[in-house]
C-alpha cells in the first residue's frame, strides 16, 4: 500500500468519523470518538490492512465492476457473464484501480512529499521546544490545598505541579515525567475550582494523553497534503478534551457540571483577552465543550451497545481494505470460463465461479484463506515489463481476449495509449462514450474498435497464458501448487525479499519459479 | 529605564541580590537545588537577564552582577499594580490590604500606622 492509498482510504474512514461526530457528539460516550480516532490514527499509520468482504471498498469494487462490465463491454461474448470485461493487474505492486493512475507519476510526488513531511516536522518541533524551553522555567507551587490533593491522589509516575507567570491556562505536558502548569494568576484559593483542575490534568496524564496527540501530530506530519486529516487533528485534540471533561464530572457528580462550566469560561476569558487573534476556532471549540458538559448524562446501556457497534462497524467498513484478487501478488488470475479449451479436472471439483474469484484472494498472502479448496491461478510468463523507455506502463489484461497489452500515460500529452507489442508502437485509447466502447487509434483521428484490433493477428501473442492449480494444506495451511492437473503438489510460497513465486518439493529447499 | 523580568527571571535576581556577585554556575547549582531547574534552564534565562539589561556579565567564570536593585523591582511592581488593578490609587491598594482576611493583627496595626503617618 503506497501513501497515498493509505491517505485517500483513510480520508473515508474520517469522513465517516466526521458524520457520526454531528449527529451523535452528545449523545454517545466521548470515549467513543477517541477509539474512533484511534481507528483513523492505525489507518493513518499502519501501511497495512486486514481485508474484509464486509469493507465498503469491496462493495465499492464490486459496485465499480459491475458498472464497467456493463458499459464497456457489452458487445462481450456470452462466457462473459457476470465477469469483469477488463482487469487491470498491476505486476509490479499491487493497485488498487482507483488509485492506479495516481502512482503512475510518482516519483516527483514523492520528493514533493517527503520535503512536506519534513517542513511539518520541523515546524512542530521547533513550536514544542520553544514552548518546553518556556515550562521549564516554572516554579515551583508552595500551596497547602495542593500538597495535600497530590499526596491523596499519587500516580505510578511522578508529577510536578508547577506555577508559571507566563500562561493563562493549566497545562500538562511530558508523557515519562508529566509537569501540570498553572498559571500564577489564578485563584488559588478557590479550592473547588484548584480541584477540578488538577483532576482534569490528571485524567489527562493518566490516559497519556499527550502522546496520543504526538501520534495524532506524527499523522498530520505525514499525510500533510490531505485536509481531512488536518480536519481530524483539530476535531481529535478538541473530543481528547471533551473526554477529559466528561471524566472530571463523573468523578464529582452531575453537580459539578455548571461550577465545572464556569470554571472553563473563566479561564477561557482569561486566555482570550490576551490573544485576540485565532480566536474564532476556539470560540467554536469552547462552546462546544461547555454544551457537552452541561449535557454530560449517565449513558444506559443500549448506548454503549450502539456505541460499541459503530466503533466496530466502521472500523470493519472503512479500517479493512477490500478483498479482492491477488492484491499482494505478482500472479494475475483469469476466470476459467474463458479458456474453455483447457482441460481441468481439479478445479471441476470446487467450480470456481467468477464474482467468487474476483472477491477472493489469489494466494495465501492475506492469510485468511484455510480451506483445502482448489483454485486454478493463471499466470502469465513473469516476464512483464513495469517501465518502458522510463515510462511506467501497467499490464493490462483483457479477458475478452486472454490477452495482455500495456498501457501508460503519454508524458507530453498526458493522454492514456496502449501498446500491443512490447512497447515499441503505441496506439491512443479513448473509451467512446456512445458506443461504450474502448477505442484505439494510430493518428488521433479515425477510432477503431479495441477488441476489433487486439484479435487482429499483427498483434501476436506475446504473452502465452498456463495456469496451475493451488490449494492450501488443510492441517498445516501451507500454500501448494500442482503444474500437472492435481497429479503432484508441491509447496509453494512467494519470497518476501524478491517477491518471486518459489516451489519446493520436500519444503526446505526452495528454487526461483520462472519458466 | 524600565525593565519587565518575568517571575522566572526575578528567581535569578533574587539570588544575585542575596549573594551578591555570583557565577553562572553557582546560580544554577543553587536554582537546581531550590526550584529543579536544570543548567540550560537557568543559562537561557540568566541570557534574557543580560539581554534585558538587568544583568552584566564578566569575565572569568561568567560572573554576574545585579544591574538594577531589588527596591526598584519593588517600586516598580508596585507602581505597575496599583496603576493597573487599582486605578493609580494608593489608597485603594491599602483599602484592599486591610480588608484581606488573612492579615494578622499585628500587620493591621503596622499598616494603619503608615497611613497615619503618609497623611
Amino acid at each position: 500500500m503506497d501513501i497515498f492509498q493509505m491517505s485517500f482510504s483513510a480520508a473515508f474512514l474520517i469522513i465517516a468519523v466526521i458524520i457520526i461526530r454531528a449527529f451523535a457528539l452528545h449523545r454517545l460516550p466521548k470515549k467513543t470518538f477517541l477509539v474512533l480516532w484511534g481507528v483513523v490514527i492505525c489507518r493513518l499509520l499502519i501501511p497495512f490492512s486486514i481485508p474484509s468482504r464486509l469493507s465498503f471498498y469491496t462493495g465499492v469494487d464490486m459496485l465499480r465492476r459491475a458498472i464497467t462490465a456493463e458499459t464497456a463491454y457489452i458487445p462481450a461474448p456470452a462466457v462473459l457473464t457476470g465477469t469483469p470485461a477488463m482487469e487491470i493487474v498491476d505486476m509490479g505492486k499491487l493497485a488498487a484501480t482507483g488509485a492506479s493512475t495516481i502512482s503512475i507519476s510518482m516519483s516527483p510526488l514523492i520528493s514533493i512529499w517527503i520535503a512536506g513531511i519534513c517542513i511539518c516536522t520541523i515546524f512542530f518541533l521547533l513550536s514544542y521546544i520553544k514552548c518546553r524551553r518556556e515550562f521549564q522555567t516554572a516554579l515551583p507551587v508552595e500551596n497547602d490545598f495542593i500538597n495535600r490533593w497530590q499526596q491523596r491522589h499519587p500516580l505510578r509516575r511522578t508529577v510536578q505541579i508547577r506555577q508559571s507567570d507566563r500562561i493563562k491556562a493549566p497545562l500538562t505536558y511530558g508523557v515519562r515525567h508529566p509537569v501540570v502548569l498553572l498559571p500564577k494568576a489564578m485563584d488559588w484559593t478557590d479550592e473547588t475550582i484548584l480541584q477540578y483542575i488538577l483532576t482534569h490534568e490528571y485524567v489527562h496524564i493518566r490516559r497519556f494523553d499527550a502522546l496520543a496527540k504526538l501520534l495524532i501530530t506524527s499523522a498530520v506530519c505525514i499525510h500533510w497534503f490531505n485536509p481531512l486529516v488536518w480536519v481530524m487533528y483539530m476535531l481529535a485534540n478538541r473530543d481528547i478534551e471533551l473526554a477529559c471533561d466528561e471524566s472530571v464530572v463523573r468523578a464529582f457528580g452531575d453537580t459539578a457540571k455548571s461550577t465545572y462550566a464556569l470554571a472553563l469560561i473563566g479561564l477561557e476569558e482569561k486566555k482570550s483577552r490576551l490573544i485576540p487573534l485565532c480566536n474564532n476556532f476556539s470560540k467554536i471549540a469552547i462552546e462546544e465543550r461547555i454544551t457537552s458538559i452541561m449535557k454530560i448524562k449517565k449513558y444506559s446501556l443500549p448506548v454503549i451497545i450502539v456505541a460499541v457497534l459503530l466503533i466496530a462497524g466502521v472500523t470493519v467498513g472503512f479500517a479493512c481494505s477490500k478483498a479482492t484478487v491477488g492484491q499482494n501478488s505478482y500472479l494475475p488470475e483469469k476466470s476459467e470460463e474463458l479458456n474453455p479449451a483447457s482441460p481441468s479436472p481439479a478445479s471441476e471439483k470446487t467450480p470456481v465461479n467468477d464474482g467468487e474469484t474476483i472477491a477472493e484472494p489469489a494466494s495465501n498472502n492475506d492469510g485468511h484463506s484455510s480451506s483445502s479448496e482448489i483454485r486454478k491461478v493463471y499466470y502469465s510468463d513473469g516476464q512483464h515489463k513495469t517501465e518502458i523507455d522510463g515510462v511506467p506502463v501497467h499490464p493490462v489484461h483483457c479477458v475478452v481476449i486472454g490477452k495482455y497489452y500495456y498501457k501508460r500515460i503519454d508524458r507530453e500529452t498526458g493522454k492514456d495509449q496502449v501498446s500491443f507489442d512490447d512497447g515499441s508502437t503505441w496506439l491512443w485509447t479513448r473509451n467512446n462514450p456512445k458506443s461504450k466502447k474502448i477505442e484505439v487509434s494510430a493518428d488521433g483521428v479515425t477510432w477503431e474498435d479495441l477488441i476489433a484490433t487486439i484479435q487482429e493477428p499483427k498483434y501476436s501473442e506475446f504473452c502465452n497464458h498456463k495456469y496451475f492449480y493451488m490449494r492450501s494444506d488443510p492441517d498445516t495451511g501451507q500454500e501448494l501448487a500442482s503444474f500437472d492437473d492435481g497429479v503432484t503438489w508441491l509447496f509453494y510460497r512467494e519470497n518476501v525479499v524478491t517477491g518471486r513465486a518459489e516451489i519446493s518439493s520436500d519444503g526446505v529447499k526452495w528454487r526461483e519459479w520462472i519458466r | 529605564m524600565e525593565i519587565k523580568l518575568f517571575d522566572s527571571e526575578l528567581k535569578i535576581m533574587d539570588v544575585l541580590w542575596r549573594e551578591g556577585d555570583t557565577t553562572a554556575k553557582k546560580i544554577s547549582d543553587i536554582l537546581n537545588k531550590q526550584v529543579g531547574w536544570n543548567v540550560n534552564t537557568t543559562y537561557t534565562l540568566i541570557k534574557r537577564c543580560i539581554a534585558k539589561g538587568a544583568i552584566k556579565r564578566s569575565e572569568p567564570n561568567f560572573m554576574c552582577h545585579a544591574l538594577i536593585a531589588k527596591e526598584e523591582v519593588q517600586e516598580q511592581e508596585t507602581t505597575e499594580l496599583i496603576n493597573k488593578v487599582f486605578d493609580g490609587s494608593a489608597d485603594l491598594l491599602f483599602a484592599s490590604l486591610l480588608s484581606r482576611k488573612n492579615l494578622s493583627p499585628e500587620e493591621i496595626e503596622r499598616l494603619k500606622q503608615i497611613v497615619n503617618n503618609l497623611k
